[in-house]
Parts: C-alpha cells; sequence; structure tokens
C-alpha cells in the first residue's frame, strides 16, 4: 500500500525503519473508483494526495462548462491544489479520478506535523517542489512559446506515458488545442514518420 | 450539488445486524453506502430496500471483503457484535488510519476496546439501551471531529442520541 510512496521518497532520502513506522501513520488510505471526485470547485483543498495506483486529472471548468486540464498524476506523482491547501481558501479546481485509483492523503495539519517530526522529510518536499516549479516553468514557456505541434511533440517526447494512457481529448485540453487539432497533427506525424 | 461518492463513503461493517440495517436505513439518501455483511443474500435483499427508499440506486453498494469497504471509505461504522469486533478491526486497520470509526455496542453487549487495534483511527463508541419505548444511544469519544461526524449520522436515525462526556478510557 506504500510502495510506491516509499520507493519516491527514498530514491531522494533515507528512511530508517521506525521513520517508515511514523511516515505510515500520517496518511490516510483511500480507495477511488473512476469519475469519482476527491476535490470539487468551491471546496477546500483539504488533502495533499500521493497516486499509488491509477490516474487523476486536476481541471477547472470554464463559463461556458468547458473543461481545462491542469495536471495529471499517476503512479509515484503528487497532486494538489497547492493554493487552497495551503491557505484554506476554497478552491477552483476540481480532482477526480480518471482510472480506479487508490491514494494516500495527508491533511495540512499532519503535513506539518510530519515534517516536524521527520525533518528529513523537509529536504524531500523541498526537492519535489523545486521539480514542480521547474516543470511549472517550462509548460509556461510551451504554451507561449511553442505552435499545437510543437507543443504536442515536446510534451510526447518529455511524458511518453502520458501520451499511451490519457484519452487524447484530454491531452487536448492540457495543450490548449482542440481534439479535432491534435488529431490533425497526430496524423500528420504518423505519415511523416512512416515516410521516413 | 455533490456528486455521489465525493467524500460521503460510508462503510457498514455488520450491515444485516439490527443496528446495522437501522443506520443504513437512515443514512441511505444522504450518504452513498458501502454495506459487507457475512450474509451476502439478506444484504442484497437490504440494497433493494434503500434503493427503493432513497431513489438512489448508485449510493448503495455490497462489498464481500470489510477490509475493501473500509479502504473506499470516508467513516466507518462497526455493527458486528462487540465480540467480533477485535477481529474485524484487525481486518481493517491497515486501511483506516485517520478515518472515523463508529463503535456500535448493542443491547446486552459489553464493550470491547479497539484502540489498541487501530491506533491512528479516532474511535466514537455508541452503545444502544432499548428502554420499553425507544432506544437511547450514548456517544463517546474524544476526537471532537469524529463526534461531529457520529452525531451527524446518528441524527438520521431514530435513537434517542445521549452525548457523553467521556468519561471512559477507550482503551479499556
Amino acid at each position: 500500500m506504500f510502495d510506491v510512496l516509499l520507493a519516491h521518497i527514498q530514491e531522494k532520502v533515507t528512511l530508517s525503519s521506525a521513520d517508515i513506522d511514523i511516515l505510515k501513520s500520517f496518511f490516510i488510505p483511500k480507495k477511488l473508483r473512476k469519475r469519482q471526485y476527491v476535490l470539487q470547485e468551491g471546496d477546500v483543498c483539504k488533502y495533499l494526495l500521493f497516486v499509488e495506483k491509477g490516474l487523476l486529472r486536476m481541471y477547472h471548468v470554464d463559463d461556458k462548462g468547458t473543461e481545462h486540464m491542469i495536471q495529471f498524476a499517476w503512479e509515484g506523482w503528487w497532486m494538489a491544489d497547492t493554493y487552497s491547501f495551503l491557505s484554506g481558501d476554497v478552491s477552483a479546481y476540481h480532482i477526480d479520478a480518471i482510472e480506479d485509483a487508490e491514494l494516500l492523503m495527508i491533511t495540512l495539519p499532519n503535513f506539518e506535523a510530519l515534517l516536524l517530526q521527520l525533518p528529513v522529510m523537509e529536504r524531500y518536499f523541498r526537492i519535489l517542489f523545486q521539480n514542480n516549479i521547474i516543470s511549472k516553468e517550462r509548460r509556461l514557456v510551451n504554451t507561449i512559446s511553442y505552435s499545437a505541434e510543437e507543443k504536442y511533440t515536446r510534451l510526447a517526447a518529455a511524458n511518453p506515458e502520458m501520451i499511451q494512457r490519457i484519452p487524447q481529448n484530454l491531452i487536448a485540453s492540457y495543450l490548449g488545442v482542440t481534439p479535432e487539432t491534435l488529431s490533425r497533427i497526430r496524423k500528420k506525424l504518423i505519415r511523416s514518420s512512416s515516410n521516413n | 450539488m455533490k456528486n455521489v461518492g465525493y467524500n460521503n463513503n460510508v462503510a457498514i461493517i455488520g450491515a444485516n445486524s439490527p443496528a446495522g440495517l437501522q443506520i443504513a436505513m437512515a443514512i441511505g439518501k444522504a450518504y452513498r453506502l458501502l454495506l459487507m455483511d457475512e450474509d451476502v443474500h439478506t444484504t442484497a435483499a437490504l440494497v433493494k430496500s434503500i434503493v427503493q427508499t432513497t431513489q438512489s440506486p448508485e449510493g448503495v453498494e455490497i462489498l464481500t471483503c470489510s477490509k475493501d469497504a473500509s479502504w473506499e471509505a470516508d467513516a466507518i461504522v462497526l455493527a458486528v457484535p462487540a465480540q467480533q469486533q477485535p477481529i474485524v478491526a484487525q481486518k481493517i486497520a491497515e486501511v483506516t488510519t485517520g478515518k472515523t470509526i463508529i463503535q456500535i455496542i448493542a443491547p446486552g453487549n459489553s464493550a470491547v476496546s479497539i484502540q489498541s487495534l487501530l491506533p491512528h483511527s479516532p474511535i466514537v463508541r455508541v452503545t444502544l439501551q432499548d428502554t420499553s419505548t425507544h432506544t437511547n444511544a450514548i456517544v463517546e469519544g474524544h476526537n471532537k471531529w469524529a463526534l461531529q461526524l457520529a452525531l451527524h449520522l446518528l441524527s438520521f436515525t431514530e435513537w434517542t442520541i445521549i452525548e457523553k462526556a467521556t468519561t471512559i478510557d477507550l482503551k479499556k
């Protein structure tokens, strides 16, 4: 149940078996079925989520009812509306499961208590937040600097699992292009690769 | 409107017990129920009855494993006979960290401590007492959020709720 989380943490810091026992006592294990929500717009994001199994998406719904994908998370990924989680303000996002999921969830008070009890986790989360900042900067650059085709090819190169696992209409939304445009890009790329 | 199964999943372990039945029928309209009982056929009849009452077919499910039901749940009602509760507690311990456990002590049963088996779960003990006219539900616990949730769930039943300042040690 904690296999993926412990492997993820121990790639970055070392935990003793006593540390692991302490760590486990802070997380709520939760099974989520496909299409079940773990956060809805207008509620406070009460949990920082870690995906042990399955696939989640975080998205915003605009006034016209169109969904805009913000982030996906699968095995080994964390997800939360960080602003809502840390501030206690309501969230503008939804989080739900695209596939049946097994999550480990931690509340803000427990998150703070965990960092106090296991200072080594401060380092783990610092590394995580650093990586998160870098990836958000890259996404911003991709969004403002590249064509739709370049956005897709860069995403496919950086995250091949995302392309294989996530429905194309959600990928299109994540890239900020229409499903039709993404379909055209994919056909063009397939044609050019078969010509080469 | 919130979606079905959004942070409102209640597992009832021992769903066919008198207390389990009453709670399931009472909260079925407001909560998604994950019903577990060794007698699956009787549980199926209970589901049918809840669906007819609540008009919410996706809001109630039968699970055959207490651990799976508790894993998916946000709160767990333990309505099996008191002597079986430690056995169930051991089975579900791994998946109940941080989740409210409502321990039902049926009339005539003696309370058995399960706190040491579920060290990371807030436990609310509900002791039922039958009188000639009604059933009292004496509610005790240390965790204020868990108590609030238990009192809210029990408010749907016809029991007379008596919130008792916890004088008992739940570890005993």
